[in-house]
């Protein structure tokens, strides 16, 4: 981008400097949970984007760039699911993940297949009901893509819906 | 006396949705396509929280709980979000407990009228706009009007990359707000009763964006509007607060909303000093204000707002620049790089759900050059392919017939007319149709042959070898798949010359050979090692049946597909092309030296084959011989292939044998 993009702004004092750490980068990741039809399971969808590089770098300028898969790996996905992954243990209750369109906004998402969910639900199925589904499955399949819950969640108090 | 210090305000940072690239990308394409006129757009954020964050999960292995992880202070940017519906004003889709922010957005057609934009006079009128908003009251009763933003874009719809540059204008008094001391918990002023009926007084009265406070008695709080200032207001301390929703996590610093904010108390009540509530929610726990913060503002004497004022507000890059911003979504909307991925997560599944040892990114770099665009050719391409091969060359000398497509599966009839494409070209160009990130290329080429005198001068044979030498040293695998004996002679010698791997298929009308050339100096041979005869002319004057080579058709696939399957396999070896034959395993299983298939029984078997040092593909003698002059030891062998039978020494070995014969036996040596 060349100079001629950059602005020259009224100098202000009262602007606060953003104090981040060197060496932070911010990546946002978003969740979708989506029914599947088929399966007749929550599945939970998810990217990844980068929110700019400090380092002056011809790739800097990309905010808001979309994770690569490796990218993901090294950042979102949590080291145990790569390493039961990786010992090839077929009962890898989370499910692989893999990339498919977003049914509802149409547009590529990565996701963790829904085939080993109903097994992974059976398996507490004694001790959940309705209402408290789609936290109990969250909490077992969310930490491996770093989404994570309060146990506040599954505490019993008046103020919890 | 506590000193004052410069009121500093934390800025907006910008977080837009992909999916809502992906709305503007196709409103442009099919609503605005030219035009140039702004739209309207809205965006969200949500209270702050100072939350000591630390990573989801634990990086090493050995932290078993997140108690003991080590924590770290990380302020979180102020974040404000434009959802994927962000175009659709009428909507008003978003996460609960935000507050919603109208804004403008202007896209320009190229990246030149982006850089055009006369971004001073736009901020300006946006300035003005917010400024008129104060002056008429609009503001009041539409309070979100003060955080209106401008938002400049330029969507690239052929790299999929958009440019975007937002402002959030706020005005500035001519020297800035200071604020008396730092800021405050708001705990240390008010009561957990108190606080408990402010936030249900809060959220009862459907979460303004801003709200007077006015505290009569201890424990007894009176939550108003903004609109509502004559009957709350009073100048007594402690007993009367504005409070603004502040999305800022920082401790010291409130959020930009509030600047305009001060600007309308100020125009509206001539307000100089005043108590601010920086009120700060707990995500999902509304009514938990704990982490609320409280400051006292003041403005310096005499000073005032200039008419218009200024204004600051463009929000800078990540290198803290005032410049615009670029989101790169190809990976997620160019189909191009969604194929690319697409295949690469495939072959991933395959690694991770049955064979997790397996080196995929090896095979995925392997060149591979193929000596021939025929039927093996097209079914070894095809193979190569699916496993991830990403560098794929064919050599060959022909066109495309019309017998070609239906037994050669790169092939189209539209390849035939008109004489028919060059193969090797048109191969190539298939494969990217199938996969267009491969890189293909096609070599018109033709291979000098034993028996086959060249019809072209020294010129064309020097660069015909020297190009065919060139290809060789840039390539991984060699496979030979041409349709003749002599033919598969040159390639062998240049490859064993250069320790490349070769994967040899060859059929016959219901019989195939799948081998793997050995390693120079190893133990295992190459296709010519049991010969004791050269390879000569073996295509003249053959009929047409014997010309063609005609196969049964499912043979080319057979074979092909093993040939690839056999590389896999050998790269896969920790030993690689050294790997011996009989008894050593690969993670994928065995890695045979041959497999001789019979279809009639539909049976094969695996055979090994020794090195021979008299060789005349892959000896050391031939190669010494070729080295000395390559040029001239071609020319003589393609004259008179019987001269490489002296060269290998198999003609010598042949005498010797012969004058065993005919000497004569005794019987007593027996």
């Amino acid at each position: 981008m060349d100079e001629l993009l950059v602005l020259q702004e009224t100098s202000d004092p009262a602007t606060a400097k953003l104090s981040e750490q060197e060496g932070e980068t911010h990546l946002t990741v978003e969740y979708h949970i989506v029914y599947s039809p088929g399966y007749q399971v929550p599945v939970l969808y998810f990217n990844g984007y980068d929110a700019g590089k400090k380092k002056r770098t011809p790739l800097s300028l990309k905010e808001g760039t979309a994770l690569s898969l490796d990218e993901l790996y090294q950042w979102i996905i949590s080291k145990e699911m790569q390493q039961s992954l990786q010992h090839g243990n077929r009962l890898s209750q989370q499910g692989s993940i893999s990339q498919e369109d977003h049914p509802i906004l149409g547009f590529p998402f990565y996701y963790i297949h829904p085939c080993e969910t109903q097994s992974m639900m059976r398996l507490i199925s004694h001790d959940i009901n309705i209402h408290s589904y789609i936290k109990s499955w969250l909490s077992l399949i969310g930490p491996t893509i770093g989404c994570t819950l309060s146990h506040q969640l599954f505490l019993s108090s008046p103020t919890n819906k | 006396m506590a000193t004052s210090s410069i009121l500093q305000f934390t800025p907006f940072a910008s977080s837009v949705d992909a999916a809502f690239w992906q709305e503007l990308a196709n409103k442009k394409l099919n609503v605005l396509k030219l035009s140039e006129a702004s739209q309207p757009v809205y965006a969200y954020y949500a209270t702050g929280h100072s939350q000591q964050t630390h990573p989801p999960f634990p990086d090493t292995a050995n932290t078993t709980s997140s108690t003991t992880t080590p924590t770290t202070t990380t302020i979180m940017p102020t974040r404000i979000c434009v959802p994927a519906q962000g175009l659709d004003t009428n909507d008003d889709t978003r996460p609960p407990f935000t507050f919603r922010v109208n804004g403008t957005l202007l896209n320009t057609n190229t990246l030149e009228d982006f850089k055009k934009l006369d971004k001073n006079q736009l901020f300006q009128q946006h300035t003005v706009k917010i400024w008129e908003a104060i002056q008429n009251e609009d503001a009041l009763d539409h309070p979100n009007i003060l955080s209106d933003f401008l938002l400049l874009t330029f969507a690239d719809l052929k790299k999929y990359k958009f440019y975007y540059w937002f402002a959030f204008p706020a005005l500035m008094p001519q020297e800035p707000w200071l604020q008396i001391k730092p800021m405050d918990s708001i705990g240390n002023v008010f009561s957990s009763m108190e606080m408990t009926a402010l936030a249900n007084a809060y959220q009862a009265a459907d979460r303004p964006p801003s709200f007077l406070l006015r505290r009569k008695k201890p424990n007894t709080v009176l939550f108003g509007q903004l609109r509502d200032w004559d009957e709350f207001f009073t100048n007594e301390q402690d007993e009367f607060w504005v409070g603004f929703a502040d999305p800022s996590h920082s401790e010291t610093n409130p959020g930009w909303p509030l600047r305009n904010l001060l600007a309308l108390l100020h125009e509206k009540h001539g307000i100089r000093k005043l108590n601010i509530m920086c009120y700060r929610e707990m995500p999902g726990k509304v009514n938990l204000i704990d982490a609320s913060k409280l400051l006292v503002a003041e403005l310096p004497p005499t000073c005032h707002y200039s008419k218009p004022p200024k204004s600051v507000g463009w929000e800078r890059n990540a290198q803290a620049k005032l410049a615009p911003r670029m989101a790169d979504l190809g990976p997620l909307m160019d189909p191009i790089r969604l194929a690319d991925t697409a295949v690469d997560l495939n072959l991933k599944l395959m690694r991770w759900r049955v064979m997790p040892d397996l080196d995929l990114d090896k095979v995925k770099h392997t060149k591979c050059l193929l000596l021939g665009a025929g039927t093996l050719g097209c079914y070894v391409a095809r193979c190569l392919l699916g496993w991830g091969v990403r560098h794929i060359t064919f050599v060959d000398n022909g066109r495309v017939s019309f017998s070609n497509p239906v037994r050669q599966p790169l092939y189209t009839f539209q390849d035939c007319i008109q004489g028919g494409k060059p193969k090797a070209e048109a191969a190539a160009q298939s494969l990217l149709e199938i996969q267009p990130t491969v890189n293909a290329k096609g070599y018109d080429i033709s291979i000098p042959m034993p028996g086959h005198v060249a019809l072209s001068s020294d010129e064309q044979l020097l660069k015909d070898i020297e190009q065919l030498t060139a290809l060789i040293q840039s390539h991984d695998v060699i496979y030979l798949l041409t349709d003749s004996r002599e033919s598969r002679w040159f390639p062998t010698l240049l490859a064993t010359l250069s320790n490349k791997l070769v994967i040899n298929a060859a059929l016959g009308f219901d019989t195939y050979l799948v081998m793997r050339h050995g390693a120079r100096h190893g133990s295992l041979g190459c296709y010519f090692c049991n010969d004791i005869v050269a390879p000569a002319d073996s295509l003249t004057d053959r009929t047409l049946d014997q010309q063609c080579t005609v196969t049964r058709p499912g043979l080319a696939a057979i074979a092909g597909a093993l040939g690839v399957e056999l590389m896999v396999s050998v790269l896969q070896h920790a030993d690689g092309m050294e790997a011996a034959a009989s008894d050593s395993d690969c993670v994928l299983g065995r890695v045979p030296h041959q497999v001789r298939g019979f279809l009639g029984q539909f049976h094969n078997m695996l055979i090994v084959g020794q090195s021979y040092a008299n060789c005349t593909g892959c000896s050391e003698k031939v190669i010494e011989a070729y080295q000395q002059d390559p040029l001239q030891f071609i020319k003589k062998i393609l004259h008179d292939p019987e001269h490489l039978e002296q060269v290998s020494g198999i003609a010598q070995m042949k005498a010797e044998s012969e004058a065993l014969l005919d000497q004569d036996w005794e019987e007593d040596d027996f």
